[in-house]
């Protein structure tokens, strides 16, 4: 019997990577490392997703660096009862929405808001010619100003939705929203944006 | 509604794909004849498709260091305070909090005692202050009787006295009914 599972071939390990609910099952048992891996896997759409919102790169990534500091701090509050994104995700509006209401109490005015050139972002390298990664760097410029410039309600939602594609039930989740209003306000966002982009999107 | 706003829900339903068959086929129709739905169609497509392929935004290089950084610094924080915060919080804080509060509770029980307790008022001082029944007279027709004497004479008979001595002599008892009679006496009816 053993000479026989001796000489079977062995099978093919695949090495599935953990999930997040995985990940943050092993850190809060004291697994730094898996940590260090919501991290990695976390930071560019948590920065994207914060930066549509706030519309600044370094606001954005101060308030993922604190969302992290939160994780870190609260790791024993998540239950595996909700998804692990969800979870993040709230942290990281509820803080924009903080971050928010604090500009509006200070009324701070960022050179970055005053015009389309003025802001910082990366393009991903893609071939093309000048005119063409410039064009479309207009272009994303254009949509993401619009998109800033709609109520918060409107631009969580379209964001969340058209941008990161969640579905309507985890948006519903992360604010916490009936899936209803979610619905509601992702289209009159659309509508907006629609009427708002009318002469690019004519084009 | 005008008809094509019915349509243009359609159409925002459709991207969501949750148009049912019979409301696709009915907007197909639809989008055949009006150029106006056509149009904003397109342009829907559009919007979404330029939303999608919006440059991603990356987190800086150093982003991993900033929040080790953020985390060192936090754990030293509570580091602190565990080492020394405690101790200092307790001597810094919690012993005055709690003298301030014992003299506090002092000051309140003296000035209570002092000023303040029944025993030490006028009599015409406690007279004013039962007769001033917020109701007024008869209130709900209940009628209760205040005693206006506290203390009068009574026969104090202990529980070690009780055991040693069980029987209570006629005089004492006639004693005891002349109290009950002159407490009675001195029961007033007041109404509130």
């Amino acid at each position: 019997m053993v000479e026989k599972t001796k000489n079977m071939q062995q099978p093919i390990k695949v090495k599935m990577s953990p999930t997040d609910e995985e990940l943050i099952s092993r850190f809060q048992d004291g697994d730094v490392y898996a940590f260090e891996q919501i991290v990695h896997r976390y930071k560019d759409p948590l920065v994207n997703f914060i930066y549509n919102y706030l519309g600044n790169r370094i606001d954005a990534e101060d308030v993922i660096q604190e969302t992290f500091l939160r994780v870190f701090k609260n790791k024993h509050l998540y239950r595996n009862i909700a998804k692990f994104s969800t979870w993040i995700y709230t942290i990281a509006s509820n803080l924009a929405k903080t971050e928010l209401r604090r500009r509006r109490r200070r009324r701070i005015f960022s050179l970055s808001q005053m015009g389309y050139g003025d802001k910082d972002y990366d393009v991903p390298d893609t071939l093309g010619s000048p005119e063409r990664i410039v064009g479309g760097k207009m272009k994303g410029q254009m949509i993401r100003n619009e998109i800033e410039s709609l109520p918060v309600k409107f631009r969580e939602v379209v964001v969340l939705r058209d941008i990161q594609e969640f579905s309507y039930e985890e948006i519903s989740k992360i604010l916490n929203i009936p899936i209803g209003t979610v619905k509601s306000r992702v289209n009159r966002g659309r509508l907006r944006l629609q009427k708002k982009l009318k002469p690019l999107l004519d084009r | 509604m005008k008809p094509c706003q019915r349509y243009k829900d359609s159409i925002l339903r459709l991207f969501d794909e949750e148009l049912g068959v019979h409301g696709r086929k009915e907007l197909e129709r639809h989008l055949k004849e009006c150029g106006h739905c056509n149009h904003f169609l397109n342009q829907m497509r559009l919007l979404r498709s330029h939303l999608r392929e919006l440059p991603q935004i990356n987190a800086s290089e150093n982003f991993h260091i900033l929040v080790r950084e953020r985390i060192r610094r936090y754990m030293a924080r509570k580091g602190r305070l565990y080492r020394h915060g405690l101790g200092e919080q307790f001597t810094k804080r919690w012993i005055p909090a709690f003298g301030l509060t014992v003299v506090l509770a002092v000051v309140g029980i003296w000035m209570l005692d002092q000023g303040t307790s029944p025993t030490n008022l006028p009599e015409s001082q406690i007279g004013k202050n039962r007769s001033s029944s917020p109701f007024g007279r008869n209130y709900d027709g209940q009628i209760q009787y205040v005693i206006d004497d506290y203390y009068p004479n009574r026969i104090s008979v202990s529980r070690q006295d009780k055991e040693r001595q069980p029987k209570l002599t006629t005089e004492d008892s006639v004693l005891l009914k002349e109290n009950l009679e002159l407490m009675r006496s001195r029961m007033t009816p007041v109404s509130f």
